[in-house]
C-alpha cells in the first residue's frame, strides 16, 4: 500500500498514518497486541469490533494520550516522538462521544480556542467560523449558547467546527453518534458522510455499529481482542468473511441493503 | 498578566506593612489582666514626654509573649512579677533572691526595677465582719475554727503548691474543702455559705466583697512582687525617662492596688484615667490620658482586622493556588503539600501565632504570617480537587487541540475549577476573620481587642463591640465572595449547575 508520495500525478493512496506493530497492556491485559494498521490518505477508515477490541485505544495512541509499549505511530512516513506531539496534534482534529465540548466557553470561543491561543487575527478567524458553520450547517445564533444549551446533535457540530478549525489533514472520531437518538444520528450521519467527502479528510472513525461503519467507511477494519480480524469495503467483509466471528459479527447487526461507500 | 498584577499588589501591601512608622520611640506593654492593663498605662504616663509620645500595647496573650517580645526589642517595658519570673520564664533554674534574678535578667539585656511596693500572690480570705468576731488576722488563727467552711478554687486545689501542701505547712485541720469556680466562691461567700476563699492578695473583689485577707504569718506563698521589666538599652538611652519610671518603685500596697482594681473592674473608669489619678495624687505630676470615642475604636478595630485579613488571605491566594495546582498535576508532591497544610491546621491558633512572635515580633505582622499559613489549606484543597474533579474527556480534548500545558491551564483548566477554588477562598476568609480576633493577643488589634477588654472586664456589652463587627464581616465576605463568584463564573458553568 505504501506508495511513494513523490510519485507525482497519479492520485496517490498514499498513507498518511501507520502503526507498525503496536502493542498495549492495560494492567496486565491487552488492549492492542501487535497489531499494524495503515491509514491510507483522503480516506475514511472505520475501526469496528466488539467493546474491549482496542479500537479506542488506538485513537488515543494516534493523539499521544496514551503510549504505546511497543511499536510505533508514523506520520507522513516519519516515527511520532513525545516531543513532536505537540505539532503533530495541529495536524489532527479529535472528537469524541460526548463532543468534548469545555463548558465554561460559548460554541463560539469552543472552536476558536487553539486559534486564539495561537493569536490567529480576528479577521481570519471570524471568516474562517463562517465558513465551518455554514460547513456543519450552524447558524450564528446557536454559536453565541453555552453547550450546555445546545442539543446533542449541535454539540456534535459544533465539537466537528472545533476539531475543523485549524484545517487538519487527518480527522479523529470516536463513537461521535453514539449517544444521539436515531434521527439526529441519521441526519448527522448524512451530513458527515457529505462533509467527508467535500473535505478530502483523511478520517479515522471508531464506532460498534456496523450500519454506520458500511454508511461512512472507504474501508472496515474489524477487531477483536486488540488484532485486527479483517480489513476491507464493506462487501469484502459481507462475501468474503475470514471466519467465524466475521460472518457472527455482521449477521448480528446486518445492515439494510449497504454499499461499501456508495451513496444513500 | 492578572497573577503577576496581584503579586505586585501583594509585595507593596507587605512592604508598606513593614515600613509603617512606628513614632514612638519607646512602647509599653502589658498582659490581658486588669492589674497589668493599669500598671502599664502608668508606665506609659511615667515615661512620656511632651515632646515624647510613648505607646502601650495592651492586653497582649501571656508572660511567653511579653518576654519574647521584650527580649526581641519590640517592646521597652513591661510590668512582671517576680514570681512568674522565677519559675515560669526561668523555671528549673533554681533562682532564689533578687538579686541573682536581677543578674540573669541583665544576661539578657533586660533590667529590673524595685518591687512597686506590693506583693500579689494566693491569700486566704474571709469576709472582713466574720474574721472580725472570730479575731482571725493570719491564717494560723484559722486552726482555732475546725468547722469554718473552705470553697477554693479548682486552680488552686489542684496545684501541688496549692491547698494540699497549705493544709500541711500550717497543719490544718479542715475537712471536706470543696473546689469551685471562683466567681461561685466569692458568691458563696457573699451568701454566707462559706467562710474562706482563696484569693489574689490585689483581686478587686477584695474591696467589692468587703473581705479581709489572711496574713501569711509562716511563709507558704511564694513571692510576686510587682516589677517593671525594662530593657536596659532603652534606659540607657532614655535615662531621664526611666528615672521618672523609677518614682513608682515602692509607690503601691496590696490594698491601694487592689482599690486601683476595683476601680476599673467594680466601677467600669478607664485604666487610664486611674493610673493617672494615682500620679496625680502621689506624685503631684499631671499626665496625658488619650480618650477615643467608641467610634474612634470602631474605626481603629475595623481597619487592623481588614488589614490583617486582607494581606494574609491575598498572600494565601497567591500561594496556595500554585500549590494546588502543583499538588493536582504531581501526586507525591500533592500528598506532601496537602500532608504539610494539614499539620499546619492542627496546631492550635493561639500556640501558632506565639510560634510566630520570634520571626515576627509582635504586632501585625506575626498575626499576618499566622493567619495566612491558616488560610492555606482550603486554598490548596479546593485548587487541587477542583483540577481533579475535571472531567478525563475534558482533559483529553483540551490536550489533543495542541494546547500546551501552560494555556489548557489558563484557557481551560482553570476555569473549570474556579467555583472550586472561590469555594475554598471563601472558606479561608471567613475561617481568617473569625481568627484574627485572636490577633490581639499578640498586639495585632483588631476586632478582638474589644473582645479581649470585654472578657477581662466582664463587660458583655465591649465583648459584642468586638464580636457582632466579626460576625458582620464574616457575612459580608461570604456575600462578596458570592457575588464575585457570579461575576467570575462563566456563565456556562453556572447552566452546567443549574441543570
Amino acid at each position: 500500500m505504501h506508495i511513494d508520495s513523490h510519485a507525482g500525478y497519479l492520485h496517490v493512496m498514499n498513507d498518511i498514518l501507520s502503526l507498525e506493530n503496536i502493542t498495549k497492556r492495560f494492567d496486565n491485559t491487552s488492549a492492542v497486541d501487535g497489531l499494524s494498521l495503515p491509514i491510507a490518505e483522503g480516506e475514511t477508515t472505520v475501526l469496528i469490533g466488539p467493546s474491549g477490541c482496542g479500537k479506542s485505544t488506538i485513537l488515543r495512541l494516534v493523539t499521544g494520550l496514551i503510549r504505546a509499549d511497543q511499536g510505533r505511530v508514523l506520520f507522513q512516513g516519519q516515527p511520532l516522538e513525545r516531543k513532536d506531539m505537540e505539532s503533530f496534534r495541529r495536524h489532527i482534529g479529535y472528537v469524541i462521544q460526548d463532543g468534548g465540548l469545555f463548558p465554561h466557553l460559548t460554541a463560539r470561543d469552543n472552536v476558536t480556542i487553539i486559534a486564539r491561543y495561537l493569536d490567529w487575527l480576528d479577521s481570519t478567524m471570524a471568516e474562517r467560523l463562517v465558513e465551518l458553520a455554514e460547513l456543519v450547517k450552524l447558524n450564528d445564533e446557536i454559536l453565541d449558547r453555552y453547550p450546555a444549551e445546545l442539543s446533542g446533535g449541535q454539540r456534535q457540530r459544533v465539537s466537528l467546527m472545533r476539531s475543523l478549525m485549524l484545517d487538519p489533514e487527518i480527522l479523529l472520531l470516536d463513537e461521535p453518534f453514539t449517544a444521539l437518538d436515531p434521527l439526529i444520528r441519521f441526519e448527522l450521519q448524512a451530513d458527515m458522510k457529505d462533509i467527508f467527502r467535500r473535505l478530502n479528510k483523511t478520517v479515522l472513525f471508531v464506532t460498534h455499529d456496523m450500519n454506520e461503519a458500511a454508511w461512512l467507511g472507504d474501508s472496515i477494519v474489524l477487531m477483536r481482542d486488540g488484532r485486527v480480524v479483517q480489513k476491507g469495503g464493506y462487501r469484502d467483509l459481507a462475501d468474503r468473511p475470514v471466519d467465524e466471528f466475521v460472518r457472527r459479527f455482521l449477521r448480528a447487526q446486518r445492515p439494510p441493503e449497504a454499499g461499501n461507500g456508495g451513496g444513500p | 498578566m492578572k497573577r503577576s498584577r496581584s503579586f505586585a499588589v501583594l509585595l507593596f501591601v507587605l512592604v508598606s506593612a513593614c515600613l509603617s512608622p512606628e513614632s514612638q520611640a519607646l512602647t509599653v506593654a502589658s498582659k490581658k489582666f486588669t492589674e497589668g492593663v493599669i500598671l502599664g498605662e502608668m508606665a506609659r504616663q511615667m515615661l512620656e514626654r511632651d515632646d515624647m509620645e510613648v505607646r502601650h500595647r495592651r492586653e497582649l496573650g501571656g508572660t511567653r509573649i511579653l518576654w519574647s517580645a521584650l527580649v526581641r526589642g519590640d517592646i521597652d517595658v513591661y510590668p512582671e512579677y517576680t514570681g512568674t519570673l522565677k519559675n515560669e520564664i526561668f523555671a528549673g533554674e533554681g533562682i532564689s533572691d533578687m538579686e541573682e534574678l536581677r543578674r540573669v535578667l541583665e544576661q539578657h539585656g533586660i533590667g529590673m526595677t524595685e518591687s512597686l511596693g506590693f506583693n500579689n500572690t494566693y491569700v486566704l480570705g474571709m469576709v472582713w465582719n466574720r474574721a472580725e468576731r472570730l479575731n482571725i488576722t493570719r491564717i494560723s488563727d484559722l486552726k482555732r475554727y475546725p468547722k469554718l467552711r473552705f470553697g477554693l478554687s479548682d486552680e488552686f486545689m489542684d496545684r501541688e503548691d496549692g491547698w494540699p501542701a497549705l493544709r500541711e505547712h500550717y497543719g490544718l485541720p479542715h475537712e471536706g474543702v470543696r473546689g469551685l469556680d471562683h466567681d461561685l466562691a466569692y458568691r458563696g461567700l457573699a451568701a454566707d455559705r462559706l467562710d474562706v476563699v482563696d484569693l489574689y492578695s490585689t483581686d478587686a473583689e477584695i474591696q467589692y466583697y468587703d473581705i479581709r485577707p489572711l496574713v501569711d504569718d509562716r511563709d507558704f506563698f511564694p513571692d510576686y512582687h510587682a516589677v517593671f521589666l525594662y530593657r536596659l538599652e532603652a534606659a540607657r538611652q532614655y535615662p531621664e525617662n526611666f528615672q521618672r519610671l523609677r518614682k513608682l518603685e515602692g509607690s503601691l500596697d496590696e490594698h491601694h492596688m487592689s482599690i486601683l482594681n476595683a476601680r476599673v473592674k467594680v466601677q467600669h473608669q478607664p485604666e487610664g484615667s486611674v493610673a493617672a489619678d494615682f500620679i496625680w495624687e502621689n506624685f503631684g505630676q499631671e499626665t496625658r490620658v488619650p480618650t477615643s470615642s467608641r467610634l474612634d475604636r470602631f474605626l481603629t478595630n475595623t481597619v487592623d482586622h481588614l488589614f490583617m485579613v486582607a494581606v494574609s488571605l491575598l498572600a494565601a491566594v497567591v500561594i496556595a493556588i500554585p500549590l494546588g495546582i502543583a499538588a493536582a498535576r504531581y501526586r507525591r508532591l500533592g500528598q506532601v503539600i496537602l500532608g504539610g497544610a494539614g499539620i499546619i491546621q492542627t496546631i492550635p491558633a493561639l500556640a501558632l501565632l506565639v510560634f510566630m512572635i520570634p520571626l515576627f515580633g509582635i504586632g501585625a505582622e506575626p498575626a499576618i504570617a499566622a493567619l495566612f499559613l491558616y488560610s492555606l489549606l482550603p486554598i490548596i484543597r479546593n485548587t487541587c480537587s477542583g483540577l481533579q474533579d475535571i472531567p478525563a474527556s475534558l482533559r483529553d480534548s483540551a490536550v489533543v487541540l495542541g494546547l500546551p500545558p501552560l494555556a489548557r491551564l489558563r484557557m481551560v483548566e482553570l476555569p473549570l475549577a474556579m467555583r472550586s477554588i472561590l469555594t475554598g477562598i471563601k472558606i479561608s476568609a471567613v475561617i481568617n476573620i473569625g481568627t484574627a480576633t485572636l490577633g490581639a493577643l499578640i498586639g495585632a488589634g483588631g476586632y478582638g481587642q474589644p473582645i479581649l477588654t470585654g472578657i477581662r472586664l466582664d463587660d458583655i456589652k465591649l465583648i459584642m463591640e468586638g464580636a457582632v463587627p466579626a460576625a458582620v464581616l464574616a457575612l459580608l465576605v461570604q456575600g462578596f465572595f458570592e457575588l464575585l463568584e457570579r461575576y467570575m463564573l462563566p456563565r456556562g458553568l453556572r447552566l452546567k449547575s443549574e441543570a
